[in-house]
């Protein structure tokens, strides 16, 4: 107990050693691949810990003896080894697991070392590919895709893999891929990410009360960690569908390090703009690089990575503005083990995002949006003779946003803002008895500094999980959150295909919210798993249009507040023939600005994801998907009238002015879109021929051909339908 | 197929259809009276435009190519005990590619708006209902010129830019402080009289000479009943010579004289002043902004019932300005 209270980390770590330290790696036997949130334990015992996303692990202090100790991960062979604990020094034991079929599928977590960190926190939720897998292909495979199914996620329309989590807004989501953060990670309009899901490893999406290494976001946090590349052997893969291809190579590099590259390039726009029945000139390119060297010994490992995206929307018709995105990130990531219980993980990394729009003559002007950041950032990890867990970090980021546009006065503005972001964190991770504990601080220092009262700085994180019967265990969480840049865009579009980036100005508060989330999960019987999630999201700050604004002395925008809360249900249940999964959330999200409380645009009332996965056969699938949501808000249009200017009754005071339609908007956001349902269906079937493994996909989207609104227009009153009935086929090719 | 199937089956079904619903993007229109009027001080006749919001066909607005005036509506503007009916009448339409006739609108005619006074505009039409509006016209201003000399000889005194103090009426939420150079000049043996008005800037941007105006801004400066409101007023030194120089370069041969400097100080009551604003981008050049906001003074319609008063200062000049 004194150990644990006790800022252990702080000691020289030898001193505390009681025993000796079992450590090591677990990986692929095929292809050399780190293998996160394996489990290693000890037979006969109850010691064990699980491989973190390096695949490292550390059992600590373990009492001399012969010990059998084995690891597991799910779609792997067990694998036990026979060790003979003695004498000081470390013993390093790194496993090579030999894949397996799975026996039967998962959509979600049932491996206990993922569950071991779903144990703790209550909002988390990991993907791996094969998760990924079994949600049916919108065109084609994505991660948001499969994202969207989880509870407490909403996505606003089917050509738009944007997400908003229990409330939050679109932007308030942290993407990172190996610790670079991504700005803008999506595809054509965003109806894909820019994240292919053959270089994704893991998927980690926290849906609130994320743990304190995580900053800068107000909701939730997609942590996606990219293969290193076969360590063996080369691979490729080619695959094409309706819209795009991509070449997959990895292997061996005769340096001793690993190669892992991806291209993928959109071929054709025609099909999906003949399903949507609008023209769609969509053109867009991906390339993820990576190189990583390792060594065995000393757990560590270090590389170099590069992602490119880039995305052009050129519409030939004159009346509609054409748009371009890019995304260039670079990094360098290492991790390894220091001072034999200090497991340290860095990355510093340069990331790029622009986007601009050339208005042609479509009405709206000219405008450009960058953000150009670069950033460092590091995290420690204590492992103590008491099993506990410490973990510190810290993250440098120096942003420099950039807006340029033509505004309503018609002059041009080139809104420039350059900032520092100064992080640090704590975290402790405890078992006592029942109770896990995993809470810490993440001080935004930069804020508390800079913002007026700095409230919002100091951001505590705690989550709590109490195990109250056989399998079933009660969780709680909370946390403090801020952000400091936000995305900005007409409040009053239906869509927005082009959100500008800024930082919250500075005589505001920078965004905070406060989460609860309590929890209870379980299992009902061993094939079916229920959890049961409420969460209350306090908005102490938003940042939202200033609507009583009438000069250039008033501020655009004002600083407002916020509530969400909802009900989420998730229920499991896998058989060898099937799998379902179900998810259904209830939820209600308020703004509050200048006095006038509103639903904002993303507001979901219900929302029901069911998946099934038929296993028909060996290498037969057949994945069906339904989704449910009620109606977004809206403002209606409640009348026209023709608005004078009075532009230049100073001078030359005649009344004769005709003025311009303007459109009258009732109650903001009062009203509510129909009801949003749709079937797809998937059917994979995989094959070898000779040395090339192949999977051949059918799929369907919208099966019953459902008219779900996408937008309307409100100048010309035309309704845009999301997709509709569009049946697609992939073909995947892998030697 | 067994009933277990079937039933579910029919479940599904059931579901599906009851979950289609119709849409319309529009919320019913019920039309409002659209009203503008901006009472002046300046003229004896006040003019009130009354319209109806109107709902076009497939929600194109330019479908619509005849104006909807209501003309059924008794349109008075009341002061304390006095009571004004408006008549009809009609006023040109500068722009008439949209809609060919010119404009039905209300006027007032003898009608003198006080400055300090507190004015009610009242609509009652049979077929749109009632409005009222009220507006506060701002009381006349006090002005003093500072520096005269920075009028006369402008090039003596760069470092000096042309500088008022004006007393503002606490009805003022907006002014406008307008310079104007009367000159004359005699061409052909005629001659001729001029006003040219003073830009507020003048950049250069490569070979292009940008002239900004003076424009709506908000005062700064806080009045009540008991004291007056101050603001310190200025006309940039380099802009004057800027017009001076211009008048110069192009009737200096022609015996150009300066008459005289007209300083013009209009002030706005706090209607007028937010829906001109909020109607012009917010006269804001660092917005980024891109909605497009309402306002409206008219309780239960759209549109304004605003006013505002112009007061005037002259200052001789010397016929030739260095």
């Amino acid at each position: 107990m004194l150990q644990r209270s006790l800022p252990i980390f702080l000691l020289p770590v030898s001193i505390l050693a009681q025993g000796v330290d079992i450590r090591g790696t677990v990986s692929d036997s095929s292809s050399g691949e780190k293998l996160p949130f394996a489990s290693v334990a000890i037979s006969a015992t109850t010691r064990g810990a699980s491989s973190n996303i390096n695949g490292f692990y550390l059992i600590a202090s373990v009492p001399p003896g012969v010990y059998d100790v084995s690891a597991s991960s799910i779609g792997y062979e067990r694998r036990t080894v026979r060790v003979n604990v003695s004498g000081r020094e470390p013993i390093v034991l790194n496993f090579k697991l030999a894949p397996k079929p799975v026996e039967f599928s998962e959509v979600v977590v049932t491996d206990r070392a993922k569950r071991e960190l779903t144990e703790i926190n209550t909002s988390v939720h990991v993907l791996e590919q094969r998760d990924i897998h079994m949600v049916p292909v919108t065109v084609q495979e994505d991660i948001f895709r499969a994202i969207q199914i989880l509870p407490g996620v909403v996505s606003t329309s089917d050509v738009n893999s944007h997400f908003y989590v229990r409330g939050g807004g679109g932007d308030q989501n942290l993407i990172l891929l190996d610790g670079m953060k991504i700005f803008n990670p999506y595809h054509a309009l965003g109806i894909f990410s820019i994240f292919d899901s053959d270089i994704i490893k893991t998927t980690e999406v926290y849906t609130g009360a994320f743990p304190p290494g995580y900053g800068g976001r107000l909701s939730s946090v997609v942590n996606l960690t990219t293969r290193d590349g076969r360590a063996t052997g080369f691979s490729g893969k080619g695959s094409i569908n309706f819209v795009s291809s991509k070449v997959l190579l990895e292997g061996p590099l005769s340096s001793g390090g690993r190669l892992l590259l991806n291209v993928r390039k959109s071929l054709f726009s025609r099909p999906l703009s003949r399903f949507l029945k609008k023209d769609v000139p969509i053109s867009f390119y991906d390339v993820f690089a990576k190189v990583t060297r390792e060594a065995e010994d000393s757990h560590s490992r270090y590389g170099f990575e590069g992602f490119y995206s880039g995305d052009d929307l050129n519409s030939e018709k004159a009346d509609e503005a054409d748009y371009s995105w890019r995304n260039r990130s670079t990094a360098f990531v290492a991790s390894g083990l220091i001072e034999n219980r200090v497991f340290v993980d860095a990355v510093g990394y340069q990331t790029f995002f622009e986007a601009r729009r050339n208005a042609k003559g479509s009405g709206l002007t000219d405008a450009l949006t960058s953000v150009s950041e670069v950033g460092v950032r590091a995290n420690a990890t204590l492992y103590t003779d008491s099993r506990d867990l410490y973990m510190f970090g810290f993250e440098f980021n120096f942003p420099n946003l950039q807006y340029n546009l033509k505004n309503n006065f018609g002059v041009p503005v080139n809104h420039e803002n350059s900032l520092v972001e100064t992080w640090a964190w704590l975290r402790y991770q405890s078992t006592m008895g029942s109770l896990q504990l995993d809470g810490g601080f993440h001080v935004d220092v930069g804020s508390l500094f800079t913002r007026p009262t700095g409230f919002e700085a100091v951001q505590p994180r705690l989550n709590l999980s109490y195990q109250i019967g056989d399998g079933w265990r009660l969780k709680g969480s909370f946390g403090r959150y801020n952000q400091n840049i936000i995305t900005v865009n007409n409040e009053d579009d239906v869509i927005s295909i082009f959100d500008a980036w800024i930082q919250v100005p500075e005589n505001l508060h920078s965004e905070q919210s406060d989460h609860y989330v309590a929890g209870l999960e379980g299992n009902l019987i061993p094939e079916l798993s229920l959890n049961l999630q409420s969460y209350y999201k306090k908005y102490g700050s938003l940042v939202s249009y200033n609507r009583d604004k009438v000069d250039a002395q008033d501020p655009d925008y004002i600083n407002s507040i916020g509530e969400a809360y909802g009900f989420e249900t998730l229920v499991r249940y896998g058989v060898p023939f099937i799998d379902i999964y179900m998810a259904y959330t209830i939820s209600w999200t308020t703004i509050t600005a200048s006095g006038f409380t509103y639903h904002p645009k993303y507001d979901r009332r219900h929302t029901l994801n069911a998946l099934t996965v038929f296993h028909l056969a060996d290498n037969l699938d057949l994945s069906l998907r339904w989704e449910v949501g009620s109606g977004f808000p809206y403002s209606q249009t409640v009348g026209y009238y023709d608005r004078l200017t009075f532009s230049d009754v100073f001078r030359n005071p005649q009344f004769g002015e005709t003025g311009n339609p303007f459109i009258r908007l009732g109650t903001k956001n009062s009203s509510r879109l129909p009801i949003y349902h749709r079937l797809d269906a998937s059917l994979n079937y995989r094959f070898s021929l000779g040395f090339i493994n192949g999977t051949l996909g059918a799929h369907i989207v919208n099966v019953y051909d459902q008219k779900n609104i996408f937008y309307f227009d409100r100048k010309t009153g035309q309704q845009i339908n999301m997709l509709p009935f569009f049946p697609s086929a992939t073909l995947s090719l892998e030697y | 197929m067994n009933r277990q199937y079937r039933i579910l089956i029919l479940g599904v079904a059931t579901t599906l259809l009851a979950c289609t619903e119709s849409f319309d993007s529009k919320g019913g229109h019920e039309p409002q009276l659209v009203v503008y009027s901006v009472m002046t001080a300046q003229t004896d006749t006040q003019l009130v435009r009354v319209y109806s919001t109107y709902d076009p066909p497939a929600c194109n607005p330019l479908a619509v190519v005849v104006d909807n005036p209501v003309t059924d509506a008794q349109v008075t503007i009341s002061r304390g005990g006095q009571t004004y009916v408006l008549r009809d009448t009609l006023i040109t339409r500068i722009d008439k590619s949209r809609y060919t006739s010119d404009i039905r609108a209300f006027i007032g005619n003898p009608l003198s708006i006080q400055p300090g006074g507190a004015y009610t505009l009242n609509i009652n039409s049979l077929t749109r209902g009632t409005i009222t509006a009220s507006a506060t016209i701002p009381d006349k201003a006090l002005m003093v010129l500072v520096n005269p000399f920075a009028v006369d000889a402008p090039s003596l005194f760069t470092g000096q830019d042309i500088s008022l103090q004006v007393t503002l009426s606490r009805h003022t939420k907006g002014y406008l402080l307008r310079l104007y150079l009367v000159y004359e000049y005699t061409s052909g043996g005629i001659t001729y009289s001029k006003w040219s008005e003073v830009p507020s800037m003048v950049r250069t941007i490569g070979s292009e000479t940008i002239e900004s105006f003076p424009r709506l801004v908000r005062r700064t400066s806080t009045s009540t009943v008991t004291s007056a409101g101050r603001e310190s007023v200025s006309i940039p030194n380099q802009a004057y010579r800027h017009q001076i120089n211009k008048i110069k370069s192009q009737y200096g041969g022609l015996n150009l004289k300066f008459l005289s400097g007209i300083f013009i100080l209009t002030q706005v009551e706090t209607n007028f002043y937010n829906y001109y604003n909020v109607a012009n981008g917010f006269q804001d050049q660092f917005s980024i902004r891109t909605d497009e906001p309402d306002y409206s003074s008219i309780k239960g319609g759209v549109g304004v019932f605003g006013g505002m008063v112009n007061d005037t200062l002259v200052k001789t000049l010397p016929a030739f300005i260095n």
